[in-house]
């Protein structure tokens, strides 16, 4: 019982300390390409804001995450580093088998970054419910 | 790996110079392809390719910003180096509070806003029309049938 409010506690702290950052996955796609891409640097100071909580350190700074906003192979960069914490991002939302998609990220940032955005926006959006 | 990156930043577009500055280049940001509209750092390569071969002009002509990102790069690669051959860490975030970061970002969404319309004005709205990935998709259809 101890042991479950202390997880719980645990919980309710997390929830405080992350930003809230919820979004449709497809808005992201939208917004994307209805601002020419300026959300989508958003996307990525707001991401790298929630990532950074969920992981308790700066792993992803603010320059990596303008830059990778604007600049094509930052870009890669941004998201070898989300791959890289996706384990613990996995383990925060209850999907373990997260850490996975890793690759995938690096791949679909090369050819199209809003589809990575999109997939790591579904998955953090699971830190909400 | 973010040396890797940034050296490939610099090389690609001085090595590959006839292939990145080829008008029929495929086109590989997302955003350029499905809408023409240039995104905020569309012409950087093309434009990093003319500066390391001297042809301000015309660097500056593809993407204002491209000396200070060359300048930017180049010494991030100095400061790497020096990183990785002393152990010492001289790279600190210049974007410590978020009130820095939403003015970099406020000044790359009016840098982009007046590119825009600058794209627009310059005759872009025809570029716009048949450029873009529906009308070149039509354009396809028509061809076939």
């Amino acid at each position: 019982m101890i042991k479950m409010e202390v997880a719980m506690s645990e919980v309710t702290q997390d929830a405080r300390r992350i930003p809230y950052f919820k979004n449709e996955p497809f808005i992201v796609l939208l917004l994307g390409f209805i601002t020419c891409g300026l959300y989508l640097i958003f996307w990525n100071i707001k991401m790298a804001e929630v990532i950074n909580a969920v992981v308790e350190k700066e792993v992803i700074t603010a320059p990596i995450a303008i830059f990778s906003g604007c600049c094509f192979p930052v870009n890669l960069y941004f998201y070898y580093l989300v791959g890289q914490n996706l384990e613990v991002i996995g383990r925060k939302v209850g999907n373990p088998s997260l850490q996975d998609q890793s690759v995938l990220l690096i791949v679909l940032g090369f050819f199209a970054p809003m589809v990575s955005a999109m997939i790591v926006q579904g998955e953090i959006n699971k830190l909400y419910n | 790996m973010a040396l890797g990156l940034l050296a490939g930043v610099l090389l690609l577009p001085l090595l590959a110079f006839n292939w990145v500055t080829a008008p029929g280049l495929l086109i590989l940001c997302p955003l350029r392809a499905v809408t023409a509209i240039p995104c905020p750092s569309c012409g950087l390569t093309r434009a990093l390719a003319h500066l390391e071969r001297g042809h301000w002009a015309e660097a500056v002509r593809f993407h204002p910003f491209a000396p200070l990102v060359f300048l930017l790069v180049l010494a991030l690669i100095i400061m790497l180096v020096f990183e990785l051959a002393t152990g010492r860490v001289v790279i600190g975030n210049p974007l410590k509070s978020r009130r820095d970061v939403y003015l970099v970002f406020g000044g790359l969404v009016v840098f982009q806003v007046v590119r825009t319309v600058i794209f627009f004005l310059a005759g872009g709205w025809n570029v716009f029309w048949h450029e873009n990935l529906f009308a070149r998709l039509l354009a396809l259809a028509k061809t076939v049938f």
